[in-house]
C-alpha cells in the first residue's frame, strides 16, 4: 500500500503533464485519493497561468564584455555601497551613544571617587593626629602637676596651733596644753595617751 | 570552445590565475548572466537594480571561490545553490516582507485585464514562504528539471516533488482567493 508521500509525488507528475480527463480510471483514483477534481483543474490553471507569467525574460544591463566592470568594482566600493536599513542605522547611533554615557559616567564615578579618597585622608589624618597625638598629650601635661601636689597626704600635717586670744580651747590646741601633752609623752602614761588621742581628733 | 561544458570552463578559469578578462569566465557569464538575473529578479519580488546588484555579486563570488568549486560535482548546481543562498539570507534580512513587497508591486499602474492576471499571480508568488517560491521559479521559470533542483537544494527528489505539490496547492488556493475577493 502506497504511503501518502509516494501518493502526492505521484500526482504531483500527473498534474504537470496531464489534465484530469487525460488521465485513466487508475491514475484518476490515486488523484482523488489526494484532492479533488476541481482542485487539480485549478492547479492546472494554475501552473500555466504561472509559466505565462514567469516567461517574460530581462536582460541584464551587461553584455559580453561586463565582467570587466563588475571585476574593476571594488570590495571598498562595494562596502560603501551595501544597502543598510534604517532599523539598524538608528541601532548603531542608540548604541554609540549609549557608549558614549557609560564612559562619560564611568570617567565621572573615578573622578568622584579619586577626590573622596582625598577627602577621607585629610580628614583621617588630621583628626587623629589632633585627637589622639596632640591632646592626649596635653591632658596629661596638665594632670601630673595635680596629682604630685596630693602625693603628700594632709595628715602628716602638724596641727596648726592658733596663737589668737579668741581661740576655741574645745575644737583647737591652746598654748597652755602644748606643755601638757609634752609631759604626758615623756611620762607615757597610757591613758594620758588616750586623752591626747581624744585631744587630737576633736581637733580634727 | 564553445563546445566546452560548464565544468570544463570553470575548471580552465580556475587554473588561470589572473581572474580578468578570461575567455573561460566570459563564456560562464554569458552562458549564466541572463538566467541568474531572471532568477534574482524573480525571487526578489521583481526588483531589477536588487536582481542587477545581486547578479554582479553572484559572479564576483564565483572569482573568488573559484578554487572551492568541486568539479565532480555540476557547475549549474553550484551557481543556483550560491544565488539560492544569497536570495535566503536577503529574505531573511528583509524584516518588513510585507510592506516591501506591496511597494514593489503595487506602484505599477495596471492598463489591462493581462497585466491585472500578471500582477494578482505575481502577488501571490511572492506571497509564498520563501522556500516554496525558490522552487517554483526553479521549477517553472528556469525550467529546471526535478533532479537539477533536488541537486541545488540538497535534498531528495522525492522532497521537491512533494514541496512543489503543496507549493503550487498553496498557490493555487491564494489566487483563486484574490480573484473571488475583486
Amino acid at each position: 500500500m502506497e504511503n501518502n508521500n509516494t501518493r502526492i509525488e505521484k500526482a504531483y507528475d500527473l498534474l504537470e503533464q496531464f489534465d484530469f480527463t487525460e488521465l485513466s480510471e487508475e491514475e484518476k483514483l490515486d488523484i482523488l485519493s489526494v484532492m479533488t477534481e476541481s482542485q487539480y483543474n485549478e492547479m492546472r490553471k494554475t501552473i500555466h497561468d504561472m509559466k505565462v507569467v514567469l516567461d517574460k525574460d530581462i536582460e541584464p544591463l551587461t553584455g559580453v564584455n561586463g565582467i570587466s566592470r563588475y571585476t574593476a568594482k571594488s570590495k571598498f566600493l562595494r562596502f560603501i555601497q551595501y544597502p543598510v536599513q534604517l532599523y539598524q542605522v538608528a541601532a548603531s547611533i542608540a548604541l554609540i551613544l549609549l557608549t558614549y554615557f557609560i564612559i562619560q559616567k564611568t570617567d565621572q564615578n573615578s573622578i568622584t571617587r579619586v577626590l573622596a579618597n582625598n577627602d577621607t585622608v585629610f580628614v583621617y589624618q588630621m583628626d587623629t593626629v589632633y585627637t589622639t597625638v596632640y591632646d592626649t598629650v596635653r591632658i596629661r601635661e596638665i594632670a601630673a602637676p595635680g596629682h604630685l601636689k596630693y602625693s603628700k597626704k594632709p595628715g602628716n600635717k602638724k596641727p596648726k596651733i592658733n596663737t589668737a586670744p579668741t581661740a576655741d580651747c574645745n575644737r583647737e590646741l591652746c598654748p597652755n596644753e602644748v606643755g601638757k601633752i609634752t609631759v604626758l609623752n615623756k611620762t607615757n602614761n597610757m591613758a594620758r595617751d588616750s586623752a591626747l588621742k581624744g585631744l587630737l581628733l576633736s581637733l580634727n | 570552445m564553445i563546445s566546452f561544458t560548464d565544468e570544463q570552463l570553470m575548471e580552465l578559469f580556475r587554473i588561470n590565475k589572473d581572474g580578468q578578462g578570461d575567455p573561460a569566465f566570459d563564456h560562464l557569464y554569458n552562458r549564466y548572466a541572463k538566467r541568474m538575473l531572471n532568477f534574482f529578479y524573480y525571487s526578489l519580488q521583481n526588483d531589477y537594480k536588487k536582481a542587477q546588484d545581486f547578479l554582479h555579486d553572484l559572479f564576483l563570488k564565483i572569482i573568488e571561490n573559484k578554487a572551492r568549486f568541486d568539479r565532480s560535482k555540476q557547475f549549474q548546481s553550484w551557481i543556483y545553490r550560491m544565488a539560492y543562498n544569497m536570495c535566503k539570507n536577503e529574505y531573511r534580512s528583509l524584516s518588513i516582507k510585507k510592506k516591501y513587497q506591496d511597494h514593489v508591486l503595487y506602484t505599477e499602474e495596471i492598463s489591462d485585464t493581462g497585466q491585472k492576471i500578471d500582477r494578482d499571480l505575481q502577488l501571490c508568488i511572492h506571497s509564498l514562504e520563501q522556500e516554496q517560491r525558490a522552487l517554483i521559479i526553479l521549477r517553472f521559470k528556469m525550467n529546471l528539471s526535478v533532479k537539477d533542483i533536488a541537486g541545488i537544494m540538497d535534498c531528495p527528489e522525492g522532497t521537491v516533488k512533494s514541496r512543489l505539490f503543496y507549493a503550487t496547492r498553496e498557490l493555487s488556493r491564494m489566487y483563486k482567493l484574490e480573484n473571488h475577493g475583486k
